[in-house]
Parts: C-alpha cells; structure tokens; sequence
C-alpha cells in the first residue's frame, strides 16, 4: 500500500521540466511583439558610409596610406605598368589563384578599383569586388552572420568591410601563437 | 572635521535613513535587529577608539562605517532602488578608501533593458583559435591573475568529428592548423539554468534579459552551482583575487566585472557593464574573425536571429533542456 502511495507520488510529482520550463525558441516567439524597437547604443563613433537602411561599412579610402597614387607617383611614372610589380615588390599576390594580375582589380587610369565589367569602384566598395565571386559569404555577411560588427548589438550595424580583416591580395589569416596560456585543470599541475 | 562631531552626523544620518524607510512602529526583522546592534556596538568602539586615539583620519573610519553596513544589506534582488543605489556608493567609496584615494572606480547598477533576450552564436567555420577572445575577457572582468582565471575555454578538434571528449583543450601550437577547428565554451547563460535551482541562498539567478547573474555579497561559496553546471562555466576564488591596478577595469557593474572577494563564484555574464549600454562583450569586439555573433533574440531584424534562422545551428548538450542560449553553427 505504501509502496503505491509512493510510486503515485513520484508519478505525479511535476518534474521540473515538465512544470516550469519551456523552450527559448517559445519564449522568444511569446515575446517577440515587445522586441525593443529603436537601438540601445548611442551612434557609432566609427567614421563610415551607409550602404543600406541600418546597414553602415567602415570608412577605409581616406585613411589608406598609398592613396591616392599621387602621394608617391609624380606626372607619367604611373602609366610604367610593366614595373608597377617591381615598385609594389611588397605586395605578394597569392589570390586569386592561378591567373592572377594585378589590373584584375585595380585600375591604373583612376588609382581606384575596377571589377568585371570594368565598372569603376573606390576603396569603400572594395565588397562589391569579393562578391563576384563569393557571393554566399557577400550574402552572410550582409545579413550578419559572416564578418566583423563594429557598433553594438543595437539595430544600426557598422560593420567592416572584407579588406577590414583579410588582405585581398593573400586572404588567409595568418598563422600565430595563441595570444593566451591556458588554465590548467588541477590534475595536470 | 573632528572625529566627534563626524561620529555625530553619521549616527544622525543613518537613524534618519532608516526610520523614513521603515517607520518607527514596524517590526524588526532579525537582520536589521543585529545589524542595528551591531551598529551600536562599533559606534562605541568608534567613540573609544577617537577618546583614545584623536589622530586617527577621517578614512579609517568611514572604512569601518561602512564595511559593517555592507556587511548588513540585503540580496540585490530584494533591494529597493534606494538601496541599490547606496551599496553601489559604498563600494566605490570603500574602494577609494582601500587605495588612499589614487584609484576611483564607477560601478553601474543598469537594469535589464525591456523587450530585450541576449542571445549568442559562435562559428566554428570562423574561429581560428588565437585566443583573443580569452585575453579581452580576463582584462574587462577584471578576473584573477594569481591563479590565471578564465570564463573562456577553447577546445582544438579534429575535422570531422564534434565531439568534447576528443578535444584538446590545451593546444599549445601556432594556429590555425589544417584539418583542425576550434569551439569554444562560456557561460550559454541558460533558459533553465541548473546553477540556479541549486543554489541553496538565493545568490544567483535568472534577469530578465536572459543574464544569469551572481551577488557576489551574498554567494557562500558551497559550490554546488559550479558542480550543477553541465558546461564547468562556473569558477570559484580559491584565494583573495588580484588584479594589478593599472590593468583594472574601472567601468563595473553590481553584478557583473566588480571586484569580487575570496570564496565566491563567478561568472561570464556577457559583460552585463557593456551589453546593458548597448555594446557587444569584450570577446565579440576581439574577435579578429568575426565568429562571435551577439544580439536581441527578440528582435526580428537582429544578425543573431538570421543566423539562427538560416545557418545550421546546433547547441551543446541540447539534450539535458538546459535551453542555453548559445548556438554554434558553421558556414
């Protein structure tokens, strides 16, 4: 008798998942109507240029150091194109691989960038390039989910353009030591 | 002022305090009841002590003022805003005290903002394992440098295969390394989080922003939270936590990256000092690989919801309903 009274009890007792949790994704589906509508954070400090409504790309072109070519070309030695390698001998061009010159991109009449189309672009639509050909990253990285936000988490989103992290010409990131020394579990001391 | 007439005015200050809080004719409880007695008592120490000893600055007493009403205040979450407001006053003021005026310190009380849910996504494609994510933490949370606390762990696995128990979490090599990926763990800051029922007084709990929070003034230190944790997100001070005064974030909150003392828990708390302002934590803004995506889960047009919404996501251990909220997913 006992016994049953006791197996009733644990059968009935609520367990806690049962009786007081619930699933975040229901949670924010409650929710969701209270979203907090404007942004929390105070606007970016970031100097940048609007690409789209709540969309902002870190400003690069006034802040480059070997732009315009004028700063070190004088008169026609920029149009020596056939030595612009030995002069840029500091650049190493690992991308893309195989054919690669250095006109795919740049445009030596304007100092600026060209794409496919030879549709010329500034230093600030550098992105527009890299989506020609990665245009799932172009796509996460507009809607978020790839590259690096500079602003906080408010509804207005400064972000960094590709060249912000990776170096067009070789786009890998490099090989470091880790910055950090582990913790070490007591049982390794 | 002579420490008298100081004495004087802090008695006159404090009984005023409590008695409009109060009034005179309600019951007191038993903390109040020894805190007042206590009060009592070290204002008579204090009063032998300035008769004995008149050189004795104004500091010194101030610091023992206070320390004893810290000692007597209430949990966090039961305070009033008054409340919260003065402990917050003490703490800075003790902490200018303890550094003879040098160092000042601005420790914020931000309440969880409304229509608000922090949510986090990690991307393991992304993360290259350099590790400056754990640096940025252990310098904004002002962790222990004695013995080298970090809320941060970053597991090195082999391509193919997610699983813990195959992971290096002490890789001691230049990274990134081919055939390998990096995950890292933290607090996931959980819907249903396990540190919580456990705790035996009430010294941790859920906000409502999804933060799961520690007072670090009333945690007793049993450790039952760090043992409940599926994640090891917990960490407990063993001895008196240090941090070199130049290196010390002065920009605190209660509940957050304030000093803490021997003998507490602690925690990752998505940087409560800087998320609550609207900023991302110190390990998203270190991140030099963008793997780190942080935002309003309720907020539709939020990267965090677009990640969860169109990547393959997956959450660890999703399986013990812990409902962290805290996605991994991959490109």
């Amino acid at each position: 008798m006992y016994f049953l009274f006791g197996l009733l009890l644990v059968l009935w007792s609520p367990g806690k998942l049962d009786a007081s949790s619930y699933s975040v994704l229901e949670k924010i589906k409650k929710h969701e109507a209270q979203a907090l509508p404007g942004a929390l954070a105070a606007p970016s400090k970031i100097k940048h240029v609007t690409l789209m409504d709540g969309l902002f790309v870190k400003q690069r072109q006034p802040f480059l150091a070997r732009f315009p070519c004028s700063d070190c070309h004088q008169g026609a030695t920029a149009t020596y194109l056939n030595r612009a390698r030995k002069a840029h001998w500091d650049v190493v061009l690992e991308h893309p691989q195989g054919d690669s010159s250095c006109w795919l991109c740049h445009d030596p009449a304007s100092g600026g960038l060209v794409d496919l189309q030879k549709k010329r672009l500034g230093f600030d639509e550098s992105f527009r390039l890299c989506a020609q050909c990665h245009f799932g990253e172009h796509r996460d990285w507009l809607s978020g989910a790839h590259g690096k936000r500079l602003s906080g988490w408010g509804q207005e989103r400064v972000v960094e353009t590709c060249t912000g992290c990776h170096n067009p010409h070789r786009p890998l990131f490099e090989v470091l030591r880790p910055k950090i020394n582990f913790t070490l579990p007591r049982s390794k001391k | 002022m002579n420490p008298l007439e100081r004495l004087k005015n802090f008695i006159q200050l404090s009984s005023e305090q409590e008695f409009e809080d109060e009034g005179a004719n309600r019951p007191l409880t038993r903390r109040q009841a020894i805190g007042r007695m206590g009060k009592g008592l070290t204002m008579g120490a204090a009063v032998a002590q300035t008769a004995c000893n008149v050189s004795k600055d104004d500091d010194s007493f101030d610091q023992s003022m206070l320390s004893w009403q810290e000692y007597f205040k209430k949990n966090y979450r039961v305070m009033s805003d008054q409340e919260k407001q003065d402990t917050i006053g003490r703490l800075e003021r003790l902490h200018e005290i303890k550094n003879r005026g040098k160092s000042q310190i601005a420790v914020g009380g931000q309440e969880a903002p409304k229509g608000v849910l922090f949510g986090y996504a990690f991307n393991i494609s992304k993360c290259q394992g350099y590790m400056d994510c754990v640096e940025a933490c252990v310098k904004e949370n002002n962790q222990d440098r004695d013995s080298n606390m970090q809320y941060i762990r970053m597991f090195e696995m082999k391509n193919g295969k997610i699983s813990l128990e195959h992971a290096d979490g002490l890789f001691e090599h230049e990274v990134p390394e081919a055939g390998s990926f990096f995950m890292g763990t933290q607090c996931f800051q959980c819907e249903n989080p396990p540190c919580v029922d456990v705790c035996p007084v009430g010294a941790t709990w859920k906000e409502d922003d999804g933060i799961v929070v520690i007072d670090y003034d009333w945690c007793v230190g049993c450790r039952y939270c760090q043992a409940a944790c599926p994640y090891w997100a917990r960490r407990f001070n063993w001895g008196e936590p240090s941090v070199p005064s130049q290196e010390l974030n002065r920009n605190q909150h209660y509940l957050g990256n304030r000093e803490r003392k021997k003998g507490v828990m602690e925690k990752c708390t998505f940087c409560i000092q800087k998320s609550r302002k609207g900023e991302n934590p110190a390990c998203v803004d270190a991140c030099p690989t963008g793997a780190r995506v942080f935002g309003n889960l309720l907020d539709q047009k939020s990267e965090i919801r677009w990640v969860i919404e169109n990547k393959k996501v997956f959450r660890l251990k999703e399986e013990l309903g812990t409902e962290p909220k805290f996605w991994y997913f991959m490109d």
